[in-house]
């Protein structure tokens, strides 16, 4: 019997190393690679050693063909840019009047805060730079401050500063419908920017709208005193608007759907790039006019694609929304629907269904194939309906059960690329009392003042990311033409691996104008290994070029061995 | 009568529906994407198992019984006013089939089982309850799903005040 020769491993391996040269950087120093030399007398490599039985004769390898390194650019991801808050931050009023700050790290509360406002139907919410506003009905309005509102139970006096209500008047806390019926008020509230200042706004009453303005440092606290509604009454009288609300950033349009007596109506638009005023007419042709989707229908998604509800009929979500390019989220039997931006899908919850669509079936597909539809009633989730829902910038949704105590759920898909292939759930929060809310209740529909666009390459199949990358490029596009460069932005970017912490933003210099290539020039991002490229987008000065981003283009560089044609 | 009686019984299914609990926090759960085969709307005529959620829970198990209004889109008044326990007990006075009724057994209670074509849930633009106390409220949602032909699930959530 034959005895093998005693295998040395770590020996062999050392000494191809020393042979091949698997380091990595001398195969990016040779121009052409060569076939590994035969190991020298006396040393021999796993592949040598002696096997039993008769030795047979090995067949000639075919002669490896001749390669050359050269430097290949990858596929262009495209990256939208993420929502301004950084921060993953979850806000929850019940009508007990509990309020929740849930702020999360990797989908896990890191923190959590709490106060009491009094008891009260539906809150309508809005995440502003500083904290939350809310309103509720009558005009009442509530500013939260993270950091200086302190918890437990709110001060509501006018010193404090975190609570003001409407004064009273026509139509102001009560409207009156024909007949003689009264309705209290509703009105939606949202944030918004306008010549370098930033403002709250919310439509409430027969077509009314309220403005107040910020103040311009943290946490940009409401300066209640500069209250303007000077935007009349419209009726017809027996509607009542600001029962729900979603405002287009871009084109900075507030709509808000309408309450009469027949259910939701009609969708009426107010353009909010002046001044609102005494000649201020939110009407449904503004939203018709405005809204890209105004007037696209699916042509298999029926009446989940409804946009601008027009006078005389009725229907809608009952928390309408939209998406980032403006087009208006409203599907009928909805309780709301939501755009979600890492995937760019738009979620519906109707109580015991979760359908979930690429956000261009409502607004340019005509035939939506990618769709999926999830029983969120189901008993592996206990049974729960699912209600509001608002976006995280991260790909997750958060989507909350409603009961006497609430339930918080974070949402995301297996595959962001296929709604169809699973959708993971993690319950993360019970809260006390009924989360009467709406959406949006986490920043997705803020102006960017800062954005975060990431992009992960290995979504490019010619990105190998055992290969240092020698250079990042990237373009910039926008929907506005006037916008050709970034005037008062200041870019940072940084590269690491997946799975390693990541290193401190760089300032990107000298950026090409829109469409233009840029040599993404930071230590991080230049000659490394990494699979993960994040560029974040910071409005320096008053202007709002950030808003009319539209969205970054990025290619990488490796240096690949190629074969050499004959 | 006797059969579904008998249905009750092996399968349990016509008691008090009992609350199913939540999963744990922080454990992940995946769903499967359901047939789309089975969410289509209910066509008029078909037979509805209708289930009523307020405040997170069933109607019945809150000792609630509302009077409920379906408003149809094409009409202001309301389609169809029941109380909620009649609603409940509607399917014993119908022409309701052996099938059907195999449904809402396994549904178990604070469940209705309509079998005579009406609300037209596809025409659906408001429903209401009105408690005996005076609250109102409407549903802020409601979903169909098939469960077999001729026999659609609908769920509707009255969260609105």
């Amino acid at each position: 019997m034959l005895k093998t020769q005693p295998f040395l491993p770590g020996l062999s391996l050392l000494v191809l190393i020393l042979i091949t040269g698997c380091g990595g950087k001398a195969a990016f120093t040779a121009s052409t690679a060569s076939k590994p030399e035969p190991p020298p007398p006396g040393v021999e490599s796993e592949d040598a050693l002696p096997e039993e039985g008769p030795v047979e004769e090995t067949p000639a390898e075919p002669e490896t063909p001749p390669t050359e390194i050269v430097e290949t650019r990858g596929e262009t991801i495209r990256a939208a840019l993420l929502p301004p808050t950084e921060k993953q931050q979850i806000w929850v009023i019940t009508r007990t009047g509990h309020i929740y700050l849930l702020e999360l790290e990797k989908d896990r509360i890191v923190n959590e805060k709490q106060w009491m406002w009094r008891p009260g139907i539906g809150a309508r919410t809005y995440v502003t730079e500083g904290g939350l506003v809310a309103s509720r009905n009558k005009g009442q309005l509530l500013f939260i401050d993270p950091v200086g509102t302190p918890e437990g139970t709110i001060d509501l006096s006018r010193a404090a500063g975190w609570f003001y209500q409407l004064p009273d008047g026509p139509d102001r806390h009560q409207i009156t419908f024909p007949g003689g019926d009264t309705l209290a008020t509703r009105g939606c509230i949202v944030s918004y920017r306008r010549d370098g200042r930033r403002f709250i706004g919310m439509g409430y009453g027969h077509g009314r709208f309220a403005e107040i303005q910020l103040k311009n440092t943290p946490p940009y606290a409401p300066d209640w005193s500069s209250l303007n509604d000077s935007v009349p009454s419209t009726g017809p009288e027996t509607q009542a608007w600001g029962y729900s609300c979603f405002i287009d950033q871009k084109r900075m349009i507030y709509y808000s759907q309408m309450l009469h007596d027949r259910g939701l109506g009609d969708t009426m638009a107010l353009d909010l790039n002046t001044p609102p005023g005494p000649d201020s007419r939110p009407s449904v042709e503004a939203a018709i006019a405005h809204a890209p989707n105004a007037i696209f229908r699916s042509g298999n998604l029926g009446n989940t694609t409804l946009a601008v509800i027009r006078p005389g009929t009725s229907g809608g979500s009952y928390a309408m929304s939209g998406d980032p390019d403006g087009n208006l989220l409203n599907g009928e039997s909805f309780y709301t629907m939501a755009y979600e931006p890492a995937s760019k899908t738009v979620w519906g919850a109707d109580g015991n269904t979760l359908h979930i669509m690429p956000a261009e079936c409502l607004s340019k597909k005509k035939f939506c194939s990618n769709h999926s539809t999830y029983d969120t009633s189901s008993r592996a989730l206990g049974g729960v309906t699912l209600g509001p829902l608002s976006a995280l910038s991260n790909g997750t949704m958060v989507a909350i059960a409603r009961g006497e105590r609430s339930q918080i759920f974070l949402m995301r898909l297996n595959n962001p690329a296929d709604p169809g292939a699973g959708l993971q759930s993690t319950r993360i929060k019970k809260v006390e009392g009924d989360a009467y809310m709406y959406t949006d209740f986490t920043g997705a529909t803020l102006y960017q003042t800062k954005s975060v666009a990431r992009v992960n390459m290995t979504d490019d199949p010619q990105f190998d990311p055992s290969l240092p990358v020698s250079q990042v490029t990237f373009r910039w596009t926008s929907d506005n033409a006037a916008v050709t460069d970034l005037t008062g932005v200041r870019m940072e970017a940084r590269c690491f691996p997946e799975g390693k912490e990541a290193p401190e933003w760089q300032v990107v210099e000298d950026v090409a104008g829109r469409e233009q290539e840029t040599n993404l020039d930071v230590t991080s991002c230049r000659k490394r290994k990494f699979t993960k490229i994040e560029v974040r987008l910071i409005q320096t000065d008053a202007g709002e070029t950030l808003r009319n981003i539209h969205a970054l283009e990025v290619s990488t560089w490796q240096e690949k061995e190629v074969l050499v044609s004959p | 009568m006797v059969s579904l009686l008998v249905f009750c019984v092996i399968s349990g299914g016509c008691g008090p529906r009992p609350a199913t609990p939540l999963p744990p926090i922080g454990e992940t759960i995946l769903l499967q994407a359901i047939d789309p085969a089975t969410l289509q709307p209910a066509r008029q005529g078909d037979t509805i198992l209708l289930r009523i959620q307020r405040g997170g829970l069933p109607l019945d198990q809150r000792n609630l019984n509302p009077l409920l209004y379906f408003y149809s889109k094409s009409a202001g008044e309301a389609e169809l006013v029941m109380e909620w326990a009649d609603l409940e007990n509607a399917w014993q006075d119908s022409q309701c089939s052996d099938e059907s009724l195999g449904y809402l057994g396994g549904a178990g209670s604070g469940t209705a089982l309509l079998c005579d074509g009406r609300p037209d849930f596809s025409q659906m633009r408001m429903i209401k309850a009105i408690e005996s106390s005076g609250r109102t409220t409407r549903a802020t949602s409601w979903s169909s799903r098939s469960l077999a032909p001729g026999l659609t699930k609908i769920s509707i959530t009255l969260d609105r005040d």
